[in-house]
């Protein structure tokens, strides 16, 4: 008798846990999917109607998740919410349907000498300044039709978000992937990928650093601190979930040590520590490299952090954060334009090496985003092999 | 209908703006209205 979905779902947060606890070696190692737009072209569609209709997105997901037999998912078809972008005639996003690439352009809507108008209030500014400079339709006469599509948009986006995650976790028995906690938005995150973009970052943390802080200490008063604050209130670990926070880190790779330690780590620390005295487990993905930043989270217990990693050698970093559980190191380069047995033996490797003992779970090293990520034969004979194989518990 | 509404001021048009669309909040919690327009905004700004 197999189990039901619901006992499946158990079963694979139960492997997912006890990987990451590393209290207990796992039954077997669990494998997680880090495809993104990848599904849509392995399942035969194109991105730009995969991405802009929501019965086509909830087939390629479940064809994915089907097919390759993961146990989890990061990305349930919504890590572009293309449909809502286009609603608010958002030049942002570039679909290439022949090239088979979505492209998004960098955008910063503040410039370093409003950071007074911007600190004084948050809110004034985006509306008067911020969305605007995005949508040039955001002014005098704004066509209301426009909002109120582009606000229907937005709430059918969250609810196909739900929906999917419901039905994956009802008919194939995939767990809920991160638990509804409260999320402290690093503020250094938000100034980097949208206030003053990967440019005006680097150039404000060497000539500007008071403006820099101003507009930091406005976002951690209005987001990073409140909830932070929410964080602290939680019981635990949510065993509903297969992880309690998962925080995705990007700004790291524009920092010296000395701009990390004064922009980013006294942020993420209080995140960390929070989540560690409530006993709870977090994903950080670590876009980029991570081995550099070791030192900084090579004391916290066993159990605390599942680090997924991108460009670093994935051995390496266990070596040097032998308390961190690793999900993630099977190549995708390997997996696209390697042979299928260099892909078992690779497989095979990381989980004897990294996984015998528990603290890893299987996955690939970057957001499987192009079809050169994976060539299906390759990801179809690893995902099998990882299902059927028990590692030595000796 | 082609109804156009005025965004250039923050406080004015965040009422307005709060009464005129249609939304899944009752339009006697105008707050918790307001409160889901600026969730709006900050979200249409990252994409």
């Amino acid at each position: 008798m197999g189990m039901s979905p619901k006992e499946l779902a158990a079963y694979r947060i139960q492997l997912i846990r006890d990987a990451t606890g590393f209290q207990k070696k796992p039954e077997r190692i669990p494998n997680i999917s880090f495809f993104v737009t990848w599904k849509i072209l392995d399942a035969g569609y194109k991105l730009t109607e995969a991405m802009s209709d929501y019965d086509i997105m909830e087939k390629f997901v479940l064809y994915h998740m089907q097919h390759y037999r993961f146990d989890q998912v990061f990305d349930v078809g919504v890590r572009n919410a293309y449909r809502v972008s286009k609603a608010m005639q958002s030049s942002s996003y570039i679909v290439d349907d022949d090239a088979e690439v979505v492209s998004y352009k960098d955008f910063a809507y503040c410039k370093p000498e409003e950071t007074d108008q911007f600190a004084a209030n948050y809110y004034k500014f985006l509306w008067e300044v911020g969305m605007p400079r995005k949508f040039p339709w955001w002014g005098k006469d704004a066509p209301l039709s426009v909002i109120q599509n582009a606000y229907n948009e937005q709430n059918q986006f969250f609810a196909f978000s739900q929906h999917i995650r419901q039905v994956l976790y009802e008919d194939l028995g995939i767990p809920f992937n991160g638990a509804p906690n409260p999320y402290a938005t690093i503020s250094m995150e938000t100034v980097l990928a949208y206030v003053f973009g990967m440019r005006g970052v680097a150039i404000m943390m060497r000539r500007d650093k008071g403006k820099l802080h101003a507009v930091l200490d406005a976002l951690d008063a209005l987001f990073f601190t409140p909830q932070l604050e929410k964080l602290k209130q939680i019981e635990g670990p949510n065993l509903n979930y297969s992880f309690d926070y998962i925080a995705a880190i990007l700004a790291h790779n524009f920092m010296n040590i000395s701009q990390w330690e004064e922009f980013y780590w006294p942020y993420l620390k209080k995140v960390l520590d929070v989540l560690a005295e409530k006993k709870c487990n977090c994903v950080l993905f670590m876009e980029g490299s991570a081995l550099r930043f070791a030192d900084y989270f090579k004391d916290y217990p066993k159990g605390l952090i599942t680090l997924l990693p991108e460009q670093d050698d994935v051995f390496e970093l266990r070596k040097a954060m032998p308390n961190v559980a690793i999900l993630g190191g099977m190549k995708n380069s390997m997996l696209g334009n390697g042979t299928k047995q260099e892909c078992l033996d690779y497989a095979k490797r990381l989980i004897d090496e990294l996984g015998a003992d528990g603290g890893y779970l299987f996955s690939q090293d970057k957001m499987g985003s192009y079809r050169i990520d994976a060539n299906p034969e390759n990801l179809k004979a690893v995902c099998d092999f990882v299902l059927d194989y028990r590692p030595s518990q000796s | 209908m082609n109804e156009t509404i005025d965004l250039t001021n923050f406080e004015e048009s965040l009422e307005l703006l709060a009464e005129k669309l249609e939304m899944p909040i009752p339009k006697e919690n105008m707050e918790a209205r307001k409160a889901a327009l600026l969730a709006f905004v900050n979200f249409m700004i990252t994409l």
